[in-house]
Formats: structure tokens, C-alpha cells, sequence
């Protein structure tokens, strides 16, 4: 990172709630997904956010994963069933995933703003310089 | 050259080629003290092998050729439709005409005081 570093570490959280986006997204579009009881189930991801290494900013340390046991439910009529009649679902709440993506979204539009902000500011900087 | 007259800061400038002499100059003069928010001491990081104006100033113009670099090749990733998030783009060419702009600004200012030499009565 060189000048202008607010700049450069909002855009590491941009890029941090981007991802967050992206794995809330797709807990939600697999939230019904049904499996065999003799398979895991599909495993909410959360995004581990951690400090930068050089130390401006946030990044993306890794990726933890849900329950795979998820859970179990009695769908005799599905044809995923087994012989007693379960099937296994993952274990993801929507209201739980909804009031992530919020967080996400407005994260991403703090970080966007920081940048709009640092914009102005050294935009005014320069403008000081040219007087 | 310990303090260089502003002569020296224009063939600093002028020693660049093409666009990387217009897009230069990044952390010129005491902007370097902003480099890296933790240590590097504020306005005291005016010291050691970059207090001669032309090395930082050349310095600098090589940080602002970088983000053009880095702003075009994003900008080649959107029409390629590779890029995974329109943000970055916006953000490395903001960052970029940011580092134009102070180029111009400190370029300007260069040259005025070259002029305002050669204006002198001997």
C-alpha cells in the first residue's frame, strides 16, 4: 500500500463483505437442499475475517463450516428417504442468514462510503496544492 | 544533491516516458510521512536515503505508475467479465486519477518556481 492508504484498506473491507455476500448467498440458495441420511449435509460457510497481514486492513483468514450432521427430518413421501424415513437437511435458519446479509450490505456500503469520503478529503488536498 | 532546486524536480519528471511522466508522483515531499499508518513516524519520516526531493519524487511517480497499471488491467477484466467485483475497479481508478491529479498538482508547482527563476532581474 503505498499513498492514499485509507483508500486501500476500505477496499480490503469492500473485498472481506464481498465475500460475506457471497457465502450468505449461498447458505440461502442451499437452504433447502435435502440429502441422504448416509451423506453430510450441505455445510453453511461463515467467512473468518482477520487483520492484514501488513497490517492496513481486514482479509479473509478462511472459511468455517456448519454442521454437516445438519438435520434430520421424517419425509417418508421423499424419495431421498431411508427406510425409516428420514432424510437430513442442512442446518441453516433463514432469519439467522437474513440478518447476516444486512450486516454484509451495510459493512460493504460503510466501506464504500470510507472510500468516497478519502476521496473528497485528498481530493481537497490536492486542490490546496494547485492554489 | 542534497535539496535539489525545482530544476532538478522538472528532469525528474521529464525523465519518465510517455504516460508514466503525466501519471506520476505519489508520496512527493512530505506526503511520504502517510506511508503506512503503523510506525513510520508521522512527519518525521522526511529522513534517511529519501530526503533528496527528486528520489522521492521519482519514487513516487513509480507508486502512481503502479495503480494506473493496476486500474487498466482491472478495466481489462471488465470487459473481459472476469472481474468478481465491480468495486474494485471503481476503487483502483479512483485511486489512480487521485494519483494524477497530485502529480499535476506537484508538476505545476515545479514548474512555476522554474519560471519564477528565470524571471529574476540578474
Amino acid at each position: 500500500m503505498s499513498i492514499f492508504n485509507a483508500i486501500g484498506t476500505a477496499a480490503s473491507g469492500v473485498t472481506v463483505y464481498r465475500k460475506y455476500l457471497d457465502a450468505v448467498s449461498d447458505n440461502i440458495a442451499n437452504m433447502d437442499n435435502v440429502s441422504k441420511t448416509s451423506e453430510n449435509a450441505f455445510q453453511a460457510r461463515y467467512v473468518i475475517a482477520q487483520q492484514a497481514q501488513d497490517g492496513n486492513g481486514v482479509q479473509v483468514g478462511g472459511i468455517a463450516l456448519g454442521s454437516a450432521e445438519g438435520v434430520l427430518s421424517y419425509e417418508p413421501d421423499n424419495p431421498m428417504a431411508d427406510t425409516e424415513g428420514y432424510v437430513r437437511r442442512p442446518d441453516i435458519d433463514l432469519g439467522s442468514q437474513m440478518a447476516q446479509l444486512m450486516m454484509a450490505q451495510r459493512a460493504y456500503q460503510a466501506n464504500l462510503s470510507v472510500v468516497d469520503r478519502a476521496r473528497e478529503s485528498y481530493s481537497a488536498a490536492i486542490q490546496l496544492g494547485k492554489g | 544533491m542534497i535539496m535539489t532546486s525545482p530544476i532538478s524536480a522538472i528532469s525528474a519528471l521529464s525523465g519518465l516516458s510517455g504516460v508514466g511522466g503525466v501519471s506520476g508522483i505519489g508520496g512527493a515531499g512530505g506526503v511520504g510521512g502517510l506511508d503506512g499508518l503503523p510506525g513510520a513516524g508521522g512527519a518525521g519520516a522526511v529522513s534517511g536515503p529519501n530526503t533528496d526531493f527528486a528520489g522521492m519524487l521519482s519514487k513516487g511517480l513509480e507508486s502512481v505508475q503502479a495503480s494506473q497499471t493496476k486500474a487498466s488491467d482491472l478495466a481489462v477484466q471488465v470487459a473481459n467479465g472476469t472481474l468478481q467485483d465491480p468495486a474494485q475497479y471503481t476503487m483502483a481508478s479512483t485511486e489512480a486519477a487521485l494519483g494524477l491529479q497530485l502529480t499535476m498538482a506537484v508538476r505545476n508547482k515545479a514548474v512555476e518556481a522554474f519560471q519564477e527563476i528565470m524571471r529574476m532581474q540578474a
